[in-house]
C-alpha cells in the first residue's frame, strides 16, 4: 500500500468486485470517491456526480474520512427504483461500519444495499405477456 | 525416587550458581587495574581536546542520524508523499469515476436538480 492510499491492493480488488456485482444487479453505474471533499461535502458530491459519464443512471458514494462525512447522490433515472429513504438505510449501515473503523467493509455493505434496493422490480410472466 | 534424583540436580545448580558468582566477582576484581594509572615506562598520552572529543562522540552519531534519516525519507519526499507522522492525509481515490482533477469537475446541482440521495456523519 502506498503512503496515503487508504486501500491495499486486495481491498481495492474487493471494492472493484463489489461495484461490478452491484452494477450487474441493478443496471446502474456505481462510483465511489474516498478522499477530502472540497468545500461543503454535499455540493462537492454533486459536482463529482455531474462529472460522471451518465449522471442520471449513476450512484455516487462520497466518503470523507477526515470530515467523517458520507454523501450518496443518485441520478434521476436511478431514483425511479431507489428512494431516498432506501439510500438513508444504506448510509446508516455505512456509518455503523465506518464508526467501527471498517472502511472497506462499510463501503461493500453500502454498495450491496444500494444495488439491492435499486434493482428493478421483477415482473412475473413479463415474457409471456410480451409474447401475447 | 524423585527426591533421590532431585538432590544431585540441586547440587549441580548450586555449583553452577557459585561458579557464575565467582566468575563475576573475579571479572570485577580484574577489571579494577584497567582504571589504574599509566605504567611508568609507557609514553604519556596527549591531553584530549574537549571540543574534539565532543565532535567525535556527539557529531559522528548525529551525522549518522542525519544520513540515515535522509536515506529513509528522501524517496518519499521525491515521490511527493506526506511524511509527517500521525498526520497522513489519505489520497483521493475515485473508483469508477473519470480521471479528472477537482478543477475540471462539473458544477454542483442547482435547486431544480432531480438528483436525490442522503447524507450522514459518523
Amino acid at each position: 500500500m502506498a503512503a496515503g492510499d487508504p486501500f491495499s491492493a486486495s481491498e481495492r480488488a474487493a471494492l472493484d468486485a463489489a461495484i461490478r456485482k452491484a452494477e450487474q444487479l441493478c443496471r446502474a453505474e456505481f462510483s465511489v470517491f474516498v478522499g477530502r471533499a472540497e468545500g461543503e461535502p454535499r455540493q462537492f458530491a454533486t459536482r463529482l456526480h455531474n462529472s460522471l459519464v451518465a449522471p442520471a443512471r449513476s450512484i455516487l458514494i462520497l466518503v470523507d474520512p477526515t470530515a467523517r462525512a458520507i454523501e450518496v447522490v443518485t441520478g434521476a433515472h436511478v431514483r425511479r427504483t431507489l428512494s431516498d429513504q432506501e439510500v438513508e438505510l444504506a448510509v446508516i449501515a455505512m456509518q455503523t461500519a465506518f464508526a467501527e473503523g471498517d472502511l472497506v467493509g462499510g463501503l461493500r455493505r453500502g454498495i450491496a444495499m444500494l444495488a439491492d434496493h435499486a434493482r428493478p422490480p421483477q415482473l412475473l410472466h413479463a415474457e409471456d405477456r410480451a409474447q401475447d | 525416587m524423585t527426591t533421590l534424583k532431585g538432590k544431585p540436580a540441586f547440587r549441580r545448580l548450586l555449583v553452577l550458581a557459585s561458579t557464575a558468582l565467582g566468575l563475576v566477582a573475579a571479572s570485577v576484581a580484574l577489571a579494577a587495574p584497567a582504571s589504574a594509572d599509566v605504567p611508568e615506562f609507557w609514553p604519556e598520552p596527549d591531553d584530549v581536546d574537549p571540543l574534539h572529543a565532543l565532535l567525535l562522540l556527539g557529531g559522528v552519531p548525529l551525522l549518522l542520524f542525519v544520513v540515515i534519516t535522509f536515506l529513509v525519507y528522501a524517496p518519499s519526499v521525491v515521490r511527493g508523499e506526506r511524511i509527517a507522522p500521525g498526520h497522513q492525509v489519505p489520497e483521493n481515490q475515485w473508483l469508477g469515476g473519470p480521471r479528472k482533477s477537482a478543477g475540471e469537475l462539473a458544477g454542483p446541482d442547482t435547486d431544480d436538480s432531480e438528483a436525490g440521495g442522503a447524507s450522514g456523519r459518523w
